[in-house]
């Protein structure tokens, strides 16, 4: 007894399931407020008949329908068999008159409330129009069950004038308002026959009742007769007004289709992975896929909910033309050339709408083949009130798409091979180049190494990340200081210790036949440091070392016997071009993109001003170790 | 004592035997009979041992009289537990059924219902390496001809079975290379299955059924008139779209095979695209005539259909639209084409050109959209702009003509329904919409106004002067239409790749095309499947009893998974 109890105390209490039938006029609509385990549902007449019945393999939907003809004023009896075997019940008795067909007006379209499912004799819906603007209407008529003629009439307010409509409406104007009616035929049940009507609204009578209403009237080959109403409030509002409590918060590029952005990827922009050479094929793409998403995040922060379409035009930043290559494929959106999303904006709420990005690399001009073609776009983005053909909110942004980097690939070609060439060079003529110096150099050159080593590598390694993540882009003024300054005032002193200073003419005897090397030596033992020490050793740091190491190797030999501003100037130079190369590698090898400022930035002051004072400190250091050593 | 135990021993055996006696047997009332159920399958089993299905001994009252078994009427034994009666019921009717000795009374309903003869796991036709490696994906069915007609089953990998319905059993099995079966048809004796690749050398096989091992008869190279090529990134999932492959395959009375073999592929940048007909002898694989003569024409053969007693066939072709862009300046270029042939001889009889609707399109491109009674008097067409026609198969002037999907234009926004599915009976033209396809991509939750085309999603059917006769909105995408040989039936399988709950309705719904009425009259029911129905897997049997529909899985959005690779049998 007791684990009966416990048993009946421990048992989960089971929801009950809340359902509603709805007669319609193909049948019943039952809806489910929750999620309901029902496996099948059924309908019987009065003679206990099955007219209907659904097998649910997954939990059914909101909202079922079970389709069967149904008599007035009979009881129908529904029975859900749910998972677990057990059934529920309900009779209802389906409706003694029902006014079958329905009529929507649809300002804008879509955003209409059918009135057949409640079988509502009346519908009222609102619409917001705006203030001398114009607007597409479309009615529509739904058939119920049997062969009608309908007469339709339509009333418009004195403010809202039919601009355009088709021939088969006869106008009527009345005191304050304009009547449309047609009549037409409807041969088969649930037929829909519409028409769109553009409308243009004007300054409104305060006292003038602002709607729209219709009539339809169906009459039955048996002559049986059916009416339908349907209106439309109307809220005339201008421009200016809904832009008040509308608007863009921000576009992102590129997200997602759900709106989720990547801040890996550049900011708007497109990548093209272009082949870098014409014989080879540009790769195949889905011109149905889009190849990204930007997304619109809109803010309405009124109160009712605005209906609005949201569209982006790729267009050319000069002349404003669509670009064909950045349209949406034609067969798949009605030729349109742009990319649009409908979306409902309920008051006080910011939606997410992403709109998506085509590219096509080949495409047609005219009959003929074209590659697309990189370079800077824009992305002109509007928003429509739905129905309205007046833009409320316009704003534009840049489309970057941008390719394989040639420059990049080409210099870092370059680099790579001079740097082969001159690795073997070096691996040939090793022994000639360390006979070349004294021991005493030797250990010199090891002994500014080192320094440079713990003075510029260890500092700069330790604490750059942290001197970025303060200063930003900014931050290479500052560690220039060391990386550069403080390196070629070293190095410079080294130079005039070994081989002289160039102002003193009793120096330059002592300069030795072959004074190259030096350079070569302290970047080789830095580059050996580093990688020990850090792990710096990279193919990207070998690159780089190795064509800095040409570079100033070669400009140490030209000015060696000038004097020290030539020397400055022409290292200048030299450091200059190593940090070109340096981004060069980069783009090429991480895919990284800088902004063009930053490179100047870092190629006039880091590499060549801050080589340039640093040429001329070490001058100083370099003559005191020289006079010293004499 | 001994007493009690006696009667406690007889009240035993006489409880057993009656409720053995009275066993519970249901009926599902279906199309064309009634499934006999029974819970002590070991009745059936008894009675059968021969296996001989005319053994069951079935008969039926009708309101007190009783009713001799038709002799026409068929019994199919399905399992131990489960019998099908063939029989043309009357709805609202008290029916008594006896099965050997057990006995039913049954009302039956005002409509049919649907009945799942079995499912058949398209996994279990792989090798265990197949499925370790990914699961078999469904590309092609096929159902043969007949009481109990064969069904062949493809997947992407090559791997293709062919199954008795019925009975889920396996009768044949071959992979026919690393290569995407396209289409396949069995011979009218269902002695011969005809597969069509789509691969590198676009082959068409002919295999022997007849034997207990798969025997070759013939097979023909379509690449040496269509060419081969070799995709841009071989180990796509889409990579099969650029080789060749049959886009239609269709077998004649006499045992003729036809097929339209398209490849359409990029090379230097430039799109490409051949297509090439032909009429091969089914018994050996002789090309008995091509269309063109003098050799593929550069255009996409999208589809084609013929005349029951083959000999008139309509086909549509169109330039593609594999290219973004304004085709050409040539007047004709964004033409598309219906074009009517004498299948005997491959003559071709007229052809008309379909101009772009030049508001929206730069020209005309085809899906599923031609279509013939099969007594070969008519000819419909859709185009994908959303434009029907219907063509006296005589004269190239169409007598009807309808804009059933094409723009509607709010705002600036096009709004267009899908218009590709398409089918006839020698009373009715049939067309088919789908879904409005300006791209919406909301945020899951966010709202939007029901902006779809007021046709959208809706079967019309139309009498072949043009008038409407019925239309019926469907519940979601269709995905294919089938007609069977008797022109009673129609099947429309429905189903759209989403994760929302509330747009997940994966189903077939059956129509009587006989029943007199409006839609609802005609409308029978609609069968759901769990996981989603892609394109083109549904078929009908030539007597209308079997459909067959293939499932495959659909991952929701709170990542469970509704639905497996699998076949559904139902009457």
């Amino acid at each position: 007894m007791l684990v009966v109890l416990l048993s009946c105390a421990s048992a989960p209490k089971e929801e009950p399931i809340s359902w509603k039938v709805t007669f319609f006029s193909l049948g019943a609509k039952v809806q489910f407020e929750t999620t309901a385990p029902i496996q099948r549902l059924s309908a019987f007449n009065h003679d206990d008949v099955m007219v209907a019945q659904l097998h649910f393999p997954v939990p059914p939907r909101r909202t079922e329908s079970l389709y069967f003809q149904w008599n007035e004023g009979e009881t129908y009896r529904f029975e859900a068999t749910l998972s677990t075997g057990d059934s529920i019940v309900q009779n209802v008795t389906a409706p003694r008159t029902y006014t079958q067909g329905n009529l929507e007006i649809a300002l804008p379209y879509g955003a209409a409330i059918e009135s057949d499912l409640g079988n509502a004799s009346g519908n009222d819906q609102k619409a917001l129009v705006l203030h001398e603007s114009e607007m597409t209407a479309t009615v529509l008529v739904t058939n119920g069950n049997v062969p009608t003629t309908f007469d339709l009439e339509l009333c418009l307010p004195s403010s809202v004038t039919a601009v355009r409509f088709s021939d088969d409406w006869k106008p009527e104007t009345m005191e304050t308002k304009t009547c449309l009616s047609t009549t037409n035929r409807l041969s088969v049940a649930s037929e829909v026959w519409y028409r769109e009507l553009v409308l243009r609204t004007s300054t409104a009578n305060p006292s003038d009742r602002q709607e729209i209403s219709g009539t339809v009237r169906f009459t039955t080959d048996a002559g049986q007769i059916w009416e339908q109403h349907a209106t439309v409030q109307l809220r005339i509002a201008t421009i200016s007004d809904i832009a008040e409590y509308l608007s863009i918060e921000s576009i992102e590029m590129p997200t997602d289709a759900m709106g989720t952005a990547d801040p890996k990827q550049r900011e708007d922009t497109i990548y093209y992975p272009r082949p870098l050479f014409s014989w080879l094929q540009t790769p195949q793409t889905n011109a149905f896929e889009p190849v990204t998403y930007q997304t619109v995040r809109l803010r309405n922060g009124g109160e009712e909910t605005i209906h609005v379409v949201v569209s982006s035009t790729n267009t050319d930043t000069k002349s404003g033309e669509t670009i064909s290559f950045l349209a949406p494929p034609e067969t798949a959106n009605g030729g349109m050339t742009r990319s649009v999303a409908f979306a409902s904006l309920p008051g006080g709420t910011v939606t997410e709408i992403p709109l998506p990005i085509y590219f096509h690399p080949v495409y047609l001009n005219q009959g003929k083949i074209e590659q697309a073609i990189p370079g800077e776009y824009k992305r002109d983005v509007t928003v429509k009130v739905w129905g309205s053909d007046a833009t409320i909110l316009r704003e534009q942004r840049p489309l970057h798409l941008i390719v394989p980097n040639q420059q990049a690939l080409f210099v870092s070609l370059l680099a790579i091979i001079s740097s082969c060439i001159g690795l073997v060079i070096v691996l040939r003529f090793h022994e000639r180049l360390f006979a070349g110096f004294t021991t005493k150099h030797l250990i010199v050159i090891a002994l500014f190494s080192t320094t440079v080593f713990v003075a510029v590598m260890v500092p700069s390694t330790l604490f750059l990340n942290l001197v970025h993540a303060i200063l930003g882009p900014v931050s290479v003024l500052l560690t220039g200081l060391i990386n550069e300054t403080l390196y070629y005032a070293l190095l410079t002193a080294l130079l005039i210790y070994i081989t002289g200073d160039p102002r003193n003419t009793e120096s330059t005897n002592h300069v030795r036949a072959k004074g190259s090397g030096i350079i070569l030596l302290v970047s080789a033992v830095r580059l050996l440091l580093g990688g020990v020490t850090f792990g710096l050793f990279t193919p990207m740091a070998i690159v780089y070392t190795g064509t800095s190491v040409l570079l100033l190797e070669t400009g140490f030999l030209l000015v060696r016997h000038r004097n020290l501003l030539v020397w400055a100037v022409v290292l200048g130079i030299c450091d200059a071009l190593s940090v070109y190369v340096d981004f060069q590698l980069s783009i090429l090898f991480y895919r990284l993109f800088y902004a063009d400022w930053y490179i100047v930035l870092r190629i006039l002051i880091e590499g060549f001003v801050y080589t340039f004072i640093g040429v001329l400190l070490g001058a100083r250091l370099g003559r005191g170790l020289w006079r010293v050593a004499e | 004592m001994k007493r009690i135990q006696f009667l406690s021993l007889l009240w035993l055996i006489i409880t057993l035997s009656l409720s053995v006696a009275m066993a519970d047997m249901s009926v599902t009332w279906v199309r064309t009979g009634v499934v006999l159920e029974t819970e002590h399958g070991v009745m059936l089993e008894t009675e059968n041992k021969s296996g001989v299905e005319g053994e069951i001994n079935i008969a039926f009252e009708t309101n007190g009289a009783a009713h001799e078994l038709d002799e026409a009427s068929a019994i199919h034994k399905l399992d131990a537990n489960r019998v099908f009666f063939q029989m043309a019921w009357q709805p609202n009717q008290n029916y008594q059924f006896h099965l050997n000795d057990n006995e039913t009374a049954a009302t039956s309903p005002l409509k049919p219902e649907p009945y799942l003869i079995r499912t058949v796991e398209l996994d279990g036709l792989l090798s265990l390496m197949e499925n370790l490696r990914q699961p078999a994906k469904p590309t092609a069915l096929a159902l043969g001809h007949g009481d109990i007609p064969p069904l062949a089953l493809a997947t992407d990998s090559g791997h293709l079975a062919v199954i008795q319905p019925l009975t889920g059993e396996i009768l044949w099995k071959i992979r026919i290379s690393e290569g995407y079966v396209r289409r396949m048809a069995f011979s009218r004796d269902n002695t011969q299955l005809y597969i069509g690749e789509q691969a590198a050398d676009g082959f068409i096989y002919c295999y022997d059924l007849t034997t207990d091992k798969p025997t070759l008869y013939w097979k023909y190279r379509t690449a040496d008139d269509v060419d081969t090529s070799t995709p841009s990134n071989p180990d796509s999932v889409y990579a099969w779209v650029s080789y060749p492959g049959p886009s239609c395959m269709r077998t004649l009375p006499n045992g003729d095979l036809l097929v339209a073999s398209v490849h359409s592929w990029t090379e230097n940048n430039t799109p490409l695209k051949k297509s090439q007909l032909y009429r091969f002898n089914g018994e050996t694989g002789d090309v008995i005539w091509k269309w063109p003569r003098e050799g593929a024409v550069p255009k996409i053969i999208r589809w084609f259909d013929v005349s029951a007693d083959g000999k008139t066939l309509a086909l549509l072709t169109d330039s593609g639209h594999n290219l973004q862009g304004s085709a050409t300046d040539e007047s004709d270029a964004g033409n598309g084409k219906l074009t009517v042939l004498n299948s005997e001889d491959g003559t071709e009889k007229w052809d008309v050109a379909i101009e772009p609707l030049r508001e929206y399109f730069t020209q005309v491109t085809f899906w599923r959209g031609v279509s013939m009674s099969p007594d070969g008097k008519y000819i419909n067409v859709t185009t994908d702009d959303g434009r029907a026609f219907i063509f006296n198969v005589n004269t190239s002037e169409p007598i009807w003509q309808e804009n059933l999907a094409t723009p509607l234009e709010v705002s600036g926004i096009p709004i267009i329904a899908t218009t590709g599915t398409i089918g006839a009976t020698d009373t009715a033209a049939f067309f088919v919409t789908g879904d409005t396809y300006i791209p919406y991509h909301l945020r899951k939750g966010a709202q939007k106004p029901s902006a779809g085309h007021p046709n959208r999603m809706t079967l019309f059917a139309y009498s072949w002067h043009g008038e409407k006769v019925w239309q019926w909105k469907l519940e979601n995408m269709p995905q294919g239409l089938r007609i069977d040989a008797k022109d009673r039936y129609a099947v429309l399988s429905v189903s759209k790749r989403t994760q929302d709950p509330n747009e997940s309705l994966h189903g077939v719904s059956v129509f009587d095309l006989t029943a007199e009425g409006n839609g609802l009259a005609k409308y029978l029911y609609t069968y759901r499947t769990e996981g989603q129905l892609t394109y083109d897997t549904l078929a009908i049997s030539d007597d209308g009893a079997l459909i067959v529909v293939v499932e495959v899985p659909i991952t929701m959005s709170d990542e469970t998974v509704r639905g497996k690779n699998r076949v559904h049998v139902l009457y």
